[in-house]
């Protein structure tokens, strides 16, 4: 038996968008090797006429070879219902190619319609999981196209792979042309904003931190979920500002506007702003979350205390490093957003061990998260039960047992995140005829290489700065300690495949578990 | 009110039974009746109330009903809530969500219709649901625990017509029973195995099946597969060329075999009530379409057989659970899996032409050892052959100066192993399966796969980053890779040869290790280090993971 790795190919793979609300796609697939025929023989549609999508005019053929054709009967083409709720339906049609045989070549062609007009912004995908050598969008005049991920990339597309910490495939991003400017949507903010804002006591605290933090803690945010944070039943929306202060809940929305009414009512000049996906293109559809920017004498100042999560001085991690509109009575001005730094988002292990005659070892473990550490903590809490976030802390430490623990902080918005327990390894040492053998990285053990891939297609992605800071201390039954401590920190967020082999020797030298050992003479 | 009233009595039946203190949450009522009619079709009725207990028991506030949407059909589902305190609440059937139940099929009937709802601890789920199916055979299962919740109440009741036999068999469960109605009362929570029922109906009209016995399976389902067996004169023909220029039997079937094996696997399913998931599509149609599911392979490969003459017969498995098919309950449903037994002069030769993977006579190991049924007059439950993977392993290293190793693998799979590496080699490059395996660089790595015969060698050079921990003056190396845990009986022999740099000398040696399924020693010899190791592994038993080091001294 030979061993091939899949070489097929899409050779062609067309697009035809209709204004009327119809995309029209042509695939051709050259089959190379026996497990091309595994991997491409059965076809998947996704559709969903619960946004009013559907397929029509499905034809589908195997050409073999020789150049015979045999089409794919429609009875063998099947239509399921994948998903169903009320009226609201999600359906995949689905077939097998028949009588494939390596060199065949696949084709099908279909025309996906909407029936409330093309959704825009529609993203199609330019890239999929086998190298496509020529990928052709039709664009109607009355459409912008843009693509993302890639410029001008319709040849010898090489293969989209999943990998972690991978930005997505390379799309084009289908938009109506833009029938404003971002100066006219900007003043319609910000009066918007202005007719919103209402008059609030002025709080005593006076800096802004100490503002956003009020907003905070003393407001329930009723998008949020964890714990205290929750607001039972259906809350009615709050008028003005000084509702939500009056009320002690709000939308995030709400809670930003208090923030902003507060920090007017303290002095300062504030704004209203939002994310902005594309700059170039001047369309509402663009705008995403929002922001107050308070004005400094040299820029401005962003908060987003809609997030509970966020500690002093952060935005929300998918907001960093992004362009901001902020919208005054003038117009538009773009800023990009402050990045966290790798000391913010920080990740502190200690461990306190008591070295065991038998090659276990006890002790006391405590883990403190910060900034968007933190945060994806008590993001992740919101879903799982107290008894479900012990059972997913046990789930961190395979192999050992935990007691006691204390998760703490989950719902105090900025503070860091602190877990505290005892814990016992068994037969954690290596051991020798005469010693044993504590390995010192003792977090290392417990999770899988992040990078385990020597080469990688994909760049890598981080979605902010963070470090991690291990401090492991060993103690024999004699007394004799030993300390082992380890960082990682990682400042820069993008690497392309050819920085990844870097990348990757980094992690795994802050990985590499055995690489340091306590001593301890073995008792007979 | 009224018309909730009567249709929940059975509600009011559990509603204020105490629960147990430390669940969270308690199973009130488990019921299902199911009515068969003399023509075979089956109206199953569920009922169920939980009572929810803490937050963390909100979990279990959720009912699903699978069923066939074209040859049965789900009558009704219905779901309430009751607040504590409150009045039960009827949940909106548009709440309830609607799934098929592909596994990965291209096409299946089978679907599940589900709901789940928010309780607060104190307060009711309940539901209910109709099903009407078409099942191909009149039989019946009930668990009595569907999880590890308390149960306080559990009743299957079975109505079919008066005339018609009943065999009922009993799986860790001594329930109370009246009539055809089996109840079991106060269930603690967790159990080790859940309680079961199943039945077999025997009816008086000959054209619905009875299954009093093995061989009236075997029988039936045998009836179902035969016709697609019969070779046309195309797939005699493709018969001849592949066997063409072989002399030997063996030869001649190995060859058929990996030719169906490199057919792609892909699965529709219809006709479930009418059998349909028993029968096989008809050899000539899976010849020319290059595909099917399991037993349409083995049907294939049956009719190729046929048509030069050896016998062969389609075997039942579960090729999944190996505690599923029990001889007590002869049923067809406890199979999932369809492969070939071949007539040869030493006896049934087993073959599964689905996985590509195992060569001749070889079965994977999920399908070792398990109850199987061939599909031949008379047959009655036999395990299938247990045949335990060989490895044969040589590996020499040199430790370098800088802690560097460099090292070359020989290594020599046969029977179930060959196909597991087979199945890692097909699935990615040689040098990244081996690399990940030695948790290093591979460079020329080799493959010699002897396949359709018996029989893999890798070879492979390669390097990894410094090995060494240090430990004051000494230094620990830890020069033999966790075994892989394998996922059957497999017996492993390895030789290590190692060469040290002058820099390193051999501090401590581990102490050999001796069991009665592993053992490993470490020798220096004229300067070099050998380590041998055995290991004999049964399937589901842990495989030893070296934590063993060799202790060196060498200078900083």
């Amino acid at each position: 038996m030979l061993f091939l790795l899949a070489l097929a190919e899409v050779l062609y793979w067309d697009t035809d968008v209709q204004l009327s609300g119809q995309l029209t796609h042509s695939v051709r697939i050259q089959l190379t090797s026996a497990a091309d025929l595994h991997s491409h023989g059965v076809v998947t549609l996704p559709y969903s006429p619960r946004r009013g999508q559907t397929i029509i005019d499905l034809r589908a053929a195997t050409v073999l070879p020789n150049g015979q054709r045999i089409p794919v009967p429609a009875a063998a083409i099947f239509d399921t219902v994948t998903w169903q709720r009320g009226d609201r339906q999600d359906r995949t049609l689905s077939w097998a190619f028949s009588a494939l045989e390596p060199g065949a070549i696949v084709e099908y062609e279909y025309t996906e319609c909407f029936a409330y007009g093309l959704p825009l912004p529609l993203r199609i995908p330019l890239q999929r999981e086998l190298p496509v050598r020529s990928r052709e969008v039709t664009v109607p005049p009355g459409l912008v196209a843009h693509d993302l991920r890639c410029t001008n990339c319709r040849t010898n597309l090489p293969a989209y792979r999943e990998e972690p910490d991978a930005p997505g495939p390379a799309v084009v991003e289908l938009t109506a042309p833009a029938e404003t400017s971002w100066n006219t949507l900007a003043r319609e903010l910000a009066a918007q904003f202005e007719a919103e804002l209402g008059p609030v006591p002025a709080p005593d605290a006076g800096d802004l931190e100490t503002l956003a933090e009020l907003c905070r803690t003393r407001i329930q945010n009723v998008l949020y979920r964890t714990d205290n944070l929750t607001v039972r039943g259906t809350p009615q929306p709050n008028r003005y500002p000084a509702e939500t202060w009056q009320r002690g809940y709000g939308t995030p929305h709400e809670i930003n506007l208090l923030f902003a009414a507060l920090a007017r009512a303290a002095g300062y000049e504030v704004s209203y702003a939002r994310v902005v996906n594309r700059p170039d293109l001047a369309d509402p559809s663009q705008l995403a979350s929002e922001l107050i920017a308070v004005h400094q004498p040299h820029g401005y100042a962003f908060f987003n205390p809609g997030v509970p999560y966020l500690g002093p001085g952060l935005l929300d991690f998918d907001e960093e490093g992004r362009t901001a509109l902020v919208a005054t009575a003038n117009g538009a001005e773009f800023i990009t957003l402050p990045r966290s730094s790798a000391s913010q988002n920080r990740t502190e292990r200690r461990a306190l061990l008591h070295a065991q005659p038998d090659g276990s070892v006890r002790g006391t473990v405590t883990l403190t998260f910060t900034g968007h550490a933190a945060a994806l903590r008590k993001r992740r809490a919101e879903r799982l039960s107290p008894a479900e976030r012990l059972a997913a802390l046990r789930q961190e430490f395979p192999g050992t047992e935990l007691d006691n623990i204390v998760i703490e902080n989950l719902a105090l918005p900025a503070a860091p995140v602190r877990i505290t327990f005892q814990v016992a390894v068994p037969n954690y040492a290596d051991r020798s005829p005469r010693r044993l053998f504590f390995p010192g990285r003792f977090f290392a053990r417990f999770a899988s290489p992040r990078f385990p891939d020597p080469e990688r297609t994909q760049p890598v992605e981080f979605p902010f700065a963070f470090s991690v800071h291990d401090a492991v201390t060993f103690v024999a039954p004699s007394g004799v300690q030993r300390q082992f401590t380890r960082e990682l920190r990682q400042d820069q967020l993008r690497f392309s495949p050819a920085e990844y082999p870097e990348l990757r020797r980094k992690w795994a030298t802050f990985e590499d578990a055995e690489r340091e050992v306590f001593p301890m003479e073995r008792l007979h | 009110m009224l018309a909730f009233l009567l249709l929940t009595s059975w509600f009011q039946e559990v509603a204020s039974a105490p629960s147990p203190a430390g669940a969270a949450a308690h199973t009130l009522l488990r019921e299902e009746s199911v009515v068969v009619e003399p023509n075979g079709r089956q109206t199953t009725i569920t009922r169920g109330v939980i009572r929810i207990l803490t937050a963390a028991g909100a979990r279990y506030a959720r009912a699903g009903v699978a069923y066939d949407n074209v040859g049965g059909k789900l009558v009704e589902f219905r779901a309430w809530v009751q607040p504590p305190g409150g009045e039960p609440q009827e949940i909106d059937p548009d709440e309830f969500t609607d799934r098929h139940l592909s596994q990965g099929e291209v096409h299946s009937p089978l679907r599940q219709r589900q709901v789940e709802a928010a309780v607060q601890p104190g307060g009711l789920f309940f539901y209910q649901s109709t099903v009407l199916s078409q099942a191909a055979f009149p039989q019946a299962e009930f668990e009595f625990q569907e999880n590890e919740l308390p149960v306080r109440l559990s009743r299957f009741r079975l109505s079919a017509p008066a005339t018609w036999g009943l065999q009922p068999v009993l799986f860790a469960a001594s329930p109370a029973r009246q009539g055809n109605t089996w109840e079991l009362r106060d269930l603690p929570g967790h159990p080790a195995a859940p309680p079961r029922l199943a039945v077999t109906l025997l009816p008086d009209q000959p054209a619905l099946p009875r299954f009093a016995t093995w061989p009236d399976v075997a029988a039936w389902l045998g009836h179902l597969a035969e016709p697609a067996a019969q070779p046309t004169a195309r797939v005699a023909q493709q018969a001849e060329r592949l066997v063409a220029g072989l002399n030997s039997v063996n030869d001649r079937i190995q060859a058929l075999g990996a030719f169906v094996q490199s057919l792609r696997y892909v699965a529709i399913n219809h006709n479930l009530g009418q059998g349909g998931g028993f029968t096989p599509a008809a050899a000539d149609a899976v010849l020319s379409r290059g595909y099917g599911d399991c037993k349409d392979k083995a049907t294939l490969l049956r009719a190729f057989l046929r048509a030069i003459n050896i016998n062969s017969w389609l075997v039942a498995i579960n090729a999944t659970d190996r505690t599923r098919v029990r001889s007590e309950w002869p049923s067809p449903r406890v199979f999932n899996h369809a492969i070939v037994a071949i007539e040869t002069e030493s006896g049934l030769l087993y073959f599964d032409p689905s996985n590509p993977t195992s060569t001749l006579g070889q079965l994977p190991y999920a399908q070792q050892g398990v109850p199987a049924l061939v599909l031949r007059q008379g047959a009655t439950l036999a395990p299938t052959p247990e045949q335990p993977g060989e490895i044969e392993r040589k590996i020499m290293l040199r430790l370098e100066q800088d802690g560097r190793v460099t090292g070359r693998l020989l290594e020599t799979s046969r029977g179930s192993a060959a196909a597991e590496s087979r199945a890692l080699l097909a699935a990615g490059a040689c040098d990244g399966v081996l690399a990940a395996r030695l948790r290093g660089t591979v460079t020329n790595c080799q493959v010699q796969d002897e396949f359709p015969r018996d029989g893999i060698h890798l070879y492979a050079q390669f390097g990894q980053e410094d090995q060494l921990a240090a430990a004051g003056e000494l230094w620990l190396w830890k020069p033999l890779l966790p075994w892989a845990e394998g996922n059957g009986a497999v017996t492993i022999h390895e030789t290590v040869e190692i060469e040290l740099h002058p820099r390193w000398t051999v501090e401590e040696l581990p102490e050999p290790v001796r069991s009665s399924s592993f053992s490993a020693a470490w020798f220096l010899r004229d300067g070099k280090l050998l380590i041998d190791r055995f290991l004999r592994s049964l399937p589901g038993s842990p495989i030893p993971v070296e934590r063993l080091p060799v202790v060196l001294r060498g200078l900083h």
